[in-house]
């Protein structure tokens, strides 16, 4: 360890604090490119799973319009093609984005280049194979059955294991190589992420459960994938995107450290909210409860802080897209916690399980918070590590309103068909017919804001594929909403 | 059972504890002192300095006072900020 | 490195902390459960029929969980005449409650539909039988062939929905998933619940 931290005040001033000395411009540039291989690598494959669980989520939605399109072989069949849009996007998609993120994060917060880079490109690869053995597996038959676990736990979950322990590993060693006392908010939430991740994955797939014990297993695993590994990149990624680019530090760095530890004590004990009414032991459900409305201290504090930090200053969204994406995604996030914790209450969810309004909730999560913060990351990391910029502002336009519309469209489409659906399975007089009926036209909406987003995906793999592999360099001067007229704020007065 | 057993008393200390008596050592030291230049340290030399095209008058005043007078960016804006 | 074990360790505390309760616990306090009675044990047809079910993703459109009548309509609507309740479910590993209900819930589907022929026909294509219905057929769950072969089960199709040539035959497969939803019948009395297996508010 470079910088020894001792109890002993006296012994810790003569060592320098790197803190306060400021890093250069250059020097975060040598940062930036001691990363090079491993975040370039996992964003590629990242933009690839994207768009193979693009065709699968699509398909999965035109299903439901047609029941009938393409049910000759069995693995397309929507129990298969659905399941594998789930898991290509989650740890295709998302984890793998995540891993560029931590690993570009890492060496900037830690001022010091990244150790174990190479390991970290095992660690990628061999995730890949094993999600790609996984996935097949998946539309042959062969899963363990159980919502976010259904990678086979035999030839899949070993490598995922051990891949994302080579990542983790990597993010360890350099932050134990760190030059600076302070670990910055974004450390906690990344460095956490990978201890908890792995914990919870061997603890979800061991093969020993059954029964409802089976169930409460699944469900702390699915839920913990979401709130301690999931969020917690993304959080740590906004919470540095935010303050850098807008020029102001963070409102609050005590909220962010309460923010922090809420989240990992009332997260973890969420699981069972998921089973609401189910046949578990009452108590269980009742704990999950209470910290799902216990996650209103986190949810707040992480809102407070971010939101004063762009108040006053949402113009600026204008000049970068990286903080148009991160803003929505900070919304958003406080969006789907709320949304969350009204579901969890019973009287709200004994119309709402079972229906699409969970769905719409995913999807507000996993796409306007997650997604759309990993492609903030992608637009401010990829143009530093490939030193150029991108060269279309038009192309990054069009990706952002697509994908952003689409998606508003999905969500709202979905939350007001999935209320009519629960208020008709609830109803005592209708029969089944009438909640398939009141969702029909909500899904076939949904529909149309697949292929809105679908075309939005299309446009950013083009035009990641333009800024990193053709020579084609951005001579624009302007930022992208240079021309666009401001949306949130008034423009400014000179 | 084990749900009420000493077992798992013991289990929850030991997990517990430590973290906490680390947290008491690390407050004790000071090491969580000083939230603001931690706050700023994921700023780059004269990053703070340099003038922001959206903000108010008053916004950039603001941070005269705790910056010192600002700077033009030494890159073009959009490799910046985007 | 004082701040680095607070974080590693208050990380780890945390997350331990929530095993215990939600998976370590439970896990030891339900060991004990036993098999209702009148639960049958299910036999190698029906698990074969489970595993199809599990491979084809039927858990993604539909439930196997009754909830309590206190807050839902679920025994007004039919689904079964009790709420489910822990020793319901000592045969299954894993589990399958699911979380969608975009088709009805099977907890009790074999009481409800004991009709082994309904149940192939809707298989092979729900809308025979169903003309609302948004779930998707399995063809591949049976085989087609031009003739009938002597010993073969030939399944009859309504007129619109038949191949245009070829019969469709009635394979192991589908025959052991019908037998796995005709065995979901909990309609017995609740065993005797003591404190852990009292259901949920
Ligand atoms: C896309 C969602 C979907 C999938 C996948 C699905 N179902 Fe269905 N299922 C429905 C819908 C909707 C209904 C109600 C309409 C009907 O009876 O066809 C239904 C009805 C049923 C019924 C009749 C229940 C009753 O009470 O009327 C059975 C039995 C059934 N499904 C079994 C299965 C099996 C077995 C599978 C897997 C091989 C499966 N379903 C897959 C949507 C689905
Ligand atoms: C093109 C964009 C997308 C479309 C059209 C789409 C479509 C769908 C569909 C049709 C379902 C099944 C819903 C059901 O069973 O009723 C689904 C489920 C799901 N999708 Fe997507 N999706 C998209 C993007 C994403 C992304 C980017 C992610 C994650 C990063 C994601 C994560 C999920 C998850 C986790 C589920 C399961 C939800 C649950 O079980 O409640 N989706 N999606
Ligand atoms: C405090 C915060 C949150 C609470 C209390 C909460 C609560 C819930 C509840 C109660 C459900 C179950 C709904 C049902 O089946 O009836 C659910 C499902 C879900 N939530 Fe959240 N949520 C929160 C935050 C989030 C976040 C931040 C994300 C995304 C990153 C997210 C993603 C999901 C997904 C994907 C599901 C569907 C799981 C599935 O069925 O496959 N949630 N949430």
């Amino acid at each position: 360890m470079s910088t020894p931290v001792t109890s002993n005040p006296a012994q810790e001033e003569s060592t320098v604090d790197h803190s306060k000395i400021k890093v250069s411009p250059e020097e975060m540039e040598a940062y930036d490119q001691s990363g090079r291989k491993p975040v370039l690598l996992g964003f590629f494959i990242a933009v690839v799973w994207l768009l193979i669980g693009t065709v699968l989520g699509d398909l999965s939605s035109f299903k439901f319009d047609r029941p009938d399109l393409l049910t000759e072989q069995a693995y397309l069949t929507f129990g298969r093609i659905r399941p594998a849009h789930l898991n290509v996007m989650v740890y295709g998609w998302a984890s793998t984005a995540m891993f560029s993120v931590s690993l570009w994060l890492m060496p900037r917060l830690c001022r010091t280049p990244l150790r174990w880079g190479n390991l970290a490109v095992i660690g990628i690869l061999v995730w890949t194979v094993g999600l790609g053995v996984g996935i097949a597996l998946l539309l042959a038959g062969h899963g363990d059955g159980l919502e976010w676990l259904e990678l086979d736990r035999q030839w899949a979950d070993p490598l995922l294991v051990i891949g994302a322990a080579m990542v983790g590993a990597s993010v360890w060693k350099t932050l134990a190589a760190r030059n600076v006392h302070h670990l910055y908010v974004s450390i906690w939430y990344v460095a956490a992420s990978y201890p908890w991740f792995l914990i919870i994955f061997l603890a979800g797939n061991m093969p020993f459960y059954k029964g409802v014990e089976s169930a409460a297993v699944n469900w702390f695993y699915a839920h913990n994938a979401l709130g301690l590994w999931l969020t917690t990149i993304n959080l740590g990624l906004i919470y540095y995107l935010l303050p850098k680019i807008i020029g102001r530090p963070i409102y609050s760095y005590w909220l962010s450290l309460v923010g922090f530890w809420g989240l990992a004590l009332f997260y973890a004990l969420n699981g069972m909210h998921h089973l609401i009414g189910g046949p578990l032991p009452s108590w269980m459900i009742a704990t999950s409860i209470t910290a799902s409305i216990m996650m209103i201290v986190p949810v707040v504090a992480v809102g407070i802080n971010q939101h004063m930090t762009v108040v006053g200053r949402f113009g600026a969204m204008r000049y970068s897209p990286a903080l148009t994406l991160a803003v929505i995604a900070a919304m958003s996030y406080t969006a789907v916690s709320l949304q969350g914790i009204l579901t969890a209450l019973v009287s709200v969810n004994r119309i709402t399980h079972f229906t699409h309004w969970t769905i719409a909730h995913s999807h507000l999560g996993l796409y306007m918070f997650v997604t759309l913060s990993l492609f903030g990351g992608m637009y401010y990391i990829l143009p530093r590590v490939l030193k150029k910029e991108w060269p279309s502002r038009r192309l990054v336009r069009a990706h952002i309103l697509l994908v952003g519309g689409g998606m508003v469209l999905y969500i709202v489409a979905l939350g007001i068909g999935g209320v009519l659906q629960g208020l008709s399975l609830l109803a005592p007089g209708e029969g089944f017919e009438a909640s398939v009926s009141s969702a029909k036209p909500w899904l076939l909406l949904r529909s149309v804001s697949a292929v809105i987003i679908s075309a939005g995906h299309l446009v950013f793999a083009y035009h990641a594929y333009l800024l990193a592999f053709t020579s084609r360099n951005s001579l624009t001067r302007h930022p992208p909403f240079y021309e666009l007229k401001p949306v949130l704020v008034k423009k400014r007065v000179p | 059972m084990f749900a009420n057993s000493f077992v798992l008393i013991v289990l929850t200390l030991v997990i517990g504890l430590p973290p906490l008596v680390f947290l008491f050592i690390a407050l004790a030291a000071g090491q969580l002192d000083d939230a603001g230049s931690t706050a700023e340290s994921i700023f780059e030399a004269g990053e703070l300095r340099y003038s922001r095209p959206w903000e108010t008058q008053k916004q950039s005043q603001e941070r005269v006072q705790h910056y010192g007078s600002l700077v033009s960016n030494p890159r073009w804006e959009w490799e910046r900020w985007l | 490195m004082t701040r680095i074990l607070v974080l590693i360790m208050g990380a780890m505390a945390t997350v331990i902390f929530a095993l215990v309760i939600l998976v370590i616990l439970p896990n030891s306090m339900l060991s004990d459960l036993k098999a209702p009675p009148q639960l049958k044990q299910p036999g190698q047809q029906e698990l074969l029929g489970r595993q199809l079910y599990i491979s084809n993703g039927c858990i993604y459109c539909h439930t196997q969980q009754v909830r309590d009548p206190v807050f839902t309509t679920d025994i007004h609507k039919g689904l079964g005449n009790r709420p489910s309740v822990p020793a319901d479910y000592v045969y299954d590993a894993p589990h399958l409650l699911g979380t969608m209900r975009t088709g009805p819930d099977l907890f009790n589907v074999g009481t409800r539909l004991p009709d082994r022929n309904w149940h192939l026909l809707h298989l092979y294509q729900p809308r025979a039988l169903v003309p609302w219905s948004i779930m998707p057929g399995f063809p591949f769950l049976f085989e087609h062939k031009p003739t009938a072969e002597a010993g073969d089960k030939v399944l009859d199709i309504p007129k619109p929905y038949a191949p245009s040539e070829g019969v469709v035959i009635i394979s192991k497969e589908a025959e052991a998933l019908v037998a796995y939803l005709i065995s979901l019948q909990h309609n017995y009395p609740a065993p005797d619940s003591d404190a852990l297996e009292e259901v949920q508010p």
